[in-house]
């Protein structure tokens, strides 16, 4: 049995106004969640539709659950549940008829199954109302029942949290964790809400003009994540002298809104503030901070903080 | 794959537009034959169930060519504007199995369709009529026979374009234009140059007008039904290849 569910092999997606997918090498574990972060057309949704079998590679190639021909790829899909940009539904059917037509499709046996994946989502007592007239988040629940059908091995996942309200989503993400951690799903998230993002994934690959830039774990992710002491005082430029007169530090940056980030002295804050306040500064917020996955991301595509 | 056609089954029994077009043409169906019998003149000779039957199968050209667009647009380009055929497309059965099995059941769509008109309005010109016995079996049989056989024909051109064209208002007004179109333009073109006229006239689209005619000769027969087969065959394959190659978004 493969260690990993998907991995790419210079995976190379061409259109004829330029390149989609460069070279790509990404590889997911299994029992990972692995959250995919890159700006609008980065090729995000590009690489996930060459893994689900919607888009053929230019150059490169996919290997799923280490099966890598295009039959076995094909059969592997099989294993794998997807939303892929939005959910796929059946507009003028109810909720129940939409799962139906996957489970045949899917030639999964047991009608009980329907209920089941329902129940799941939370979408059991929608009776005959139709699929169109279902709002954003009741449809993304149904496409993850779907997704969900036949207990996938391996889930993709593309914007699952679209249209959800602060509820759902937090609903959403304790579900995913659990089909995570108790059924050993292994997941793929694409997001925009990269905050949302960092109370799920366990790995991260960003990916920035077709180019898969970096791939790394939650932990690692921690550990380049800088902390620092977030000032702010009425004089900014003065602070600044302060620290590199007194305090003989350099590893500050002053902010375009005029706080500092300082990323020195963090053991002795205290001799920070004193030789602040000594200054005659005013200082109007002092605190221990960290760059969460925001700030990474941004810095790593070469992108500026607001 | 039988998996895949239950599916694709389950889906056109749910289509609101094949029951839509089901139920009108039903209805049509039983009120085309009281019309004509409304407005008989006293006096002039009756018409048979036959020769009805005759006309409505000449009438049923034009129904089967319009079911098979529409049927095209709503159940098989819907599907990518929808984003269904991600789902279907993704689910690890192969892209033969996909369109044969879709190609299969729209056939069996727009053939139901094509029959409903015969054979409710026929069954109603008897019952007023009371004249059964003036409808040869064999004639019947082989009518409707090749009624589902052309219905193939066009159902094998129609699922070719609408899984091109992936739209379904792009599909349905092509497919219209085309199947209106065709018919006269290969008849033009095939006065100029023999070839298309050979093409014309082993064609569904000459060879639909013949499904009326009582007496046919063993010639005629053949071509009759290999015609339509070899159509639905060529287009069906074309079909698949275009749906292998095809990136869906």
């Amino acid at each position: 049995m493969s260690e990993y569910v998907l991995r790419t092999t210079n995976l190379t997606k061409t259109f004829k106004n330029g390149i989609a997918l460069d070279k790509v090498n990404l590889s997911i574990k299994r029992g990972a969640i692995y959250g995919f972060i890159g700006q609008n057309g980065a090729g995000k949704s590009t690489l996930i539709r060459i893994a689900a079998g919607l888009a053929f590679p230019t150059e490169g190639s996919v290997e799923l659950f280490g099966y890598s021909g295009p039959a076995e790829t094909n059969e592997a899909r099989k294993r794998i549940g997807s939303i892929i940009e939005s959910p796929a539904l059946f507009p003028q059917m109810t909720a129940e008829e939409n799962v139906e037509a996957n489970r045949l499709l899917r030639g999964i046996p047991g009608k009980d199954i329907v209920k089941r994946s329902l129940e799941l989502v939370g979408l059991e007592g929608t009776g005959r109302k139709k699929a169109k007239n279902f709002s954003l988040g009741m449809k993304q629940r149904l496409g993850l029942a779907i997704a969900l059908l036949g207990d996938p091995e391996f889930l993709i996942l593309d914007e699952p949290t679209n249209g959800l309200d602060p509820m759902g989503v937090v609903e959403m993400r304790e579900l995913l964790k659990r089909l995570n951690q108790e059924r050993r799903i292994t997941i793929l998230i694409s997001s925009h809400i990269l905050s949302e993002l960092h109370l799920l994934a366990t790995h991260y690959g960003i990916i920035h003009r077709g180019v898969l830039l970096e791939e790394l774990t939650a932990k690692e992710l921690q550990e380049k994540c800088r902390q620092f002491i977030h000032i702010k005082v009425n004089a900014p430029a003065a602070a600044a002298s302060v620290l590199q007169n007194r305090l003989d530090t350099t590893e500050f940056e002053v902010m375009p809104d005029g706080s500092i980030q300082l990323y020195d002295h963090l053991e002795h804050p205290g001799r920070v503030s004193t030789a602040l306040a000594a200054s005659g500064l005013e200082i109007e917020q002092f605190m221990p901070k960290g760059e969460d996955l925001e700030t990474f991301f941004t810095k790593r595509i070469g992108g500026v903080q607001p | 794959m039988s998996n895949v056609i239950k599916a694709e089954w389950f889906k056109l029994r749910k289509d609101l537009s094949f029951r839509t077009l089901l139920l009108c043409i039903a209805a049509a169906a039983i009120v085309y034959p009281l019309l004509v019998i409304m407005d008989h003149t006293a006096g002039e000779p009756e018409v048979t169930s036959l020769e009805f039957m005759q006309n409505v199968l000449a009438g049923n050209a034009y129904v089967l060519k319009f079911s098979a667009a529409l049927l095209a647009g709503f159940f098989i380009s819907s599907e990518y504007s929808t984003g269904v055929m991600k789902c279907i497309a993704s689910s690890g059965n192969s892209r033969i199995r996909l369109f044969a099995a879709k190609l299969l059941v729209f056939t069996v769509g727009t053939a139901l369709l094509a029959l409903t008109l015969p054979v409710v309005a026929t069954a109603v010109m008897v019952i007023a009529n009371g004249d059964a016995g003036s409808l040869p079996l064999p004639f019947v049989l082989r009518a409707l026979g090749f009624t589902v056989l052309y219905a193939a024909g066009f159902a094998g051109i129609a699922a070719l374009f609408s899984t091109l064209l992936t739209d379904s208002g792009k599909s349905i007004g092509f497919l219209f234009i085309f199947f209106l179109l065709m018919d006269s333009m290969l008849a033009m073109a095939g006065k100029y140059v023999p070839f298309i006229g050979t093409i014309y006239d082993y064609s569904v689209f000459k060879l639909v007008n013949n499904v009326p005619i009582l007496e046919q000769s063993g010639g005629q027969l053949s071509a009759m039904v290999v015609v339509p087969v070899v159509w639905f065959m060529m287009f069906g394959a074309l079909g698949i290849l275009a749906f292998r190659k095809k990136e869906i978004k």
